[in-house]
């Protein structure tokens, strides 16, 4: 566990993953108790061990849950559809191994903008961030892209589920149905981002 | 008539009562929700009811929808703790009541009333009024009165609450026969264990808003899949093991291998239970029959009827460590942190106390019958902050509270004895 909200937060989480931590929990010591859960992963690798720690973590918080897939209204609609279907996927994966059910929340638009967001909150969240990638990768990724999750005076728990192996090159997709959804819906969706 | 429940969410005051709960009941089933006060199963079984609406879900009987349905039309028969009847009707009347504002003939519903108190050990007390009977009888004219209208499904909330002992074990099994006369799929809510083991098909655990596990009685007891359900029903010993290639090690002594191994979550630390009465004692290890756990003392020793209970003590020397939240004591030097001592609960069966009788202060050899690890990936807090301040202020972190206190986690130091192996330890 690390306190979060400082200037040197992911380096110290970037040198737990370095002696072998696969689990970080960072909180600004002063936040109040979270009401909301955010799930977000980036990688089906990453996601069992997630949503063990999801599943563990929902059992004794009074915090709704959601599972989110942020997804550029840019992206060609395969890369939607198979988002969408991880999400179920994931909701799946949770009730059939850890008997808990969970929102699914598909956000239109890009991550930095999701993170900024959330960041800008002043309600307190738990976010859970299930990542893929060695600890030089994950330095990456949260300077990247999570940066002002960590940032002073924010209100954002987050919980940090690494695999800590290096990403084989692309994120392994799912495969097969790519038309599951009404492309009606889908529009409406990308015409409304976040 | 089978009840789905999908993603039911109830706020009150912002928060979650009922949060996400999806659960299917099969037709017939007697289903028990159990859990402490505060928990969400009574207003789930509301929500089951039609009493109370939904922020979020559906709920369906036997693929009907039936979130925006009205209590009335939902045909369900309901029986609170406090009995409700009419106190100006006669039983009869009350129990006729569901039927005359239905609108049955008056002699279908006298044939009906005949049934109902019959099926409930009722016969002869048609005129009699409420206050004329005991809380058990009272209990009964209200189940009486539930079924009348011939319902699919029953809702039962703590039904047997009001009731001594003994009235309670005679109306649980009049409202299971009941049940099982009838076929009609029955949902009960109770916080109590022993009446969730006596009547239920499957339970469903609830805390915090959240349905945490479902199953068969036994199922839940030898294999609870969290701290919770482990603690809530029964007592249960909880020890920080260690999980290598020749299987758990507990402490310096104990090493076994188990099935629930292998299901256990990531890492080599894990939350190892043992139920009192698998807990072996005897006089010195040579004649212990199970895998030797330690040494250690009786600490006390009490007449619990059937069993006896005790609490031996073990000598920090055996290294086996708590998994149950604690106070870490200032040692002599003042900064390090010490565990306390590691106390285990037994209980002994009469034959077991008669080959071996104990008193306190006696020393004793404990062994394992039988264990069972939780699949968490969580087994203790550690703070890394090399800051006492920091580390101070994280231990007193609202969200860290909340975890610690919920799931009974112990806070270690990052260096503690808990920390064995940081390439795999689950939780830092």
């Amino acid at each position: 566990m690390i306190a979060g909200g400082g200037n040197r937060t992911i380096d110290e989480i970037v040198a737990a993953a370095a002696q072998g931590r696969r689990q970080m929990l960072c909180i600004p010591p002063h936040l109040a108790l979270p009401r909301r859960m955010l799930i977000q992963c980036n990688s089906d690798a990453a996601r069992s061990t997630t949503l063990g720690l999801v599943a563990s973590v929902m059992r004794h918080l009074h915090a709704e849950a959601t599972f989110v897939s942020v997804q550029s209204p840019a992206a060609p609609r395969s890369e939607v559809t198979s988002s969408f279907r991880r999400l179920l996927d994931a909701r799946a994966e949770l009730q059939e191994t850890h008997g808990l059910d969970i929102r699914t929340d598909v956000q239109i638009g890009d991550l930095n903008g999701w993170v900024a967001h959330l960041a800008a909150s002043s309600e307190p969240v738990l976010v859970v961030l299930g990542l893929d990638g060695s600890p030089h990768e994950l330095e990456q990724i949260l300077h990247n892209d999570f940066q002002p999750l960590f940032n002073p005076g924010g209100s954002c728990a987050v919980l940090l589920s690494c695999t800590g192996q290096p990403t084989a090159g692309a994120e392994s997709r799912s495969s097969g149905i790519d038309s599951l959804f009404d492309s009606r819906a889908l529009d409406l969706m990308q015409r409304n981002p976040i | 008539m089978s009840i789905n429940f999908e993603q039911i969410t109830k706020h009150y005051n912002a928060a979650p009562v009922v949060n996400d709960v999806s659960l299917q009941i099969e037709a017939g089933e007697f289903f028990v929700l159990l859990g402490p006060s505060g928990s969400g199963k009574s207003t789930l079984l509301r929500i089951a009811a039609g009493l109370t609406d939904v922020d979020h879900g559906r709920i369906s009987f036997h693929g009907r929808d039936v979130t925006n349905i009205r209590a009335r039309e939902r045909g369900v028969g309901l029986v609170f703790q406090h009995y409700a009847l009419f106190r100006h009707m006669t039983v009869g009347e009350n129990v006729e009541f569901a039927l005359r504002v239905r609108g049955v003939r008056r002699r279908d519903r006298a044939r009906r009333r005949d049934e109902l108190l019959q099926l409930v050990a009722l016969e002869g007390y048609e005129n009699r009024l409420p206050g004329q009977l005991s809380g058990g009888q009272q209990q009964r004219v209200a189940v009486a009165r539930a079924l009348a209208h011939e319902p699919q499904v029953l809702l039962l909330d703590e039904p047997y609450g009001a009731l001594d002992a003994k009235i309670r074990v005679e109306l649980r099994e009049t409202i299971r026969q009941v049940q099982r006369r009838l076929g009609m799929t029955t949902i009960l809510v109770t916080h109590d264990q022993e009446e969730a083991f006596a009547l239920a098909d499957r339970i469903g655990i609830m805390n915090n808003g959240r349905l945490l596990e479902t199953g068969r009685a036994e199922t839940l007891y030898r294999r609870p899949a969290t701290r919770f359900v482990a603690t809530f029903l029964g007592a249960a010993n909880l020890f920080l093991g260690e999980r290598g290639s020749e299987g758990l090690r507990l402490g310096n002594r104990f090493l076994a291998v188990g099935d629930s191994l292998k299901a256990a979550g990531m890492g080599n630390e894990v939350v190892t239970i043992v139920r009192p009465e698998d807990i072996e004692v005897a006089e010195d290890e040579d004649r212990l029959r199970s895998s030797p756990l330690s040494l250690g003392h009786v600490l006390s020793v009490d007449f619990g009827g059937v069993f006896e209970r005790l609490r031996v003590q073990l000598p920090r020397e055996s290294e086996v460590i708590s998994a149950v939240a604690r106070e870490h004591l200032p040692n002599a030097a003042g900064s390090a942190h010490a565990a306390p001592p590691v106390v285990v609960d037994v209980t002994r069966t009469n034959g077991e106390q008669a080959q071996l009788p104990l008193i306190p202060g006696k020393r004793v050899a404990l062994a394992i019958r039988r264990f069972h690890v939780l699949p968490t990936p969580i087994s203790s807090f550690r703070i890394l902050s090399s800051d006492p301040a920091t580390a101070a202020a994280l231990r007193q972190a609202p969200l860290l509270r909340q975890l610690v206190q919920s799931m009974q986690a112990p806070v270690l130091e990052a260096q503690d004895k808990g920390e064995r192996d940081a390439t795999q330890t689950g939780w830092p």
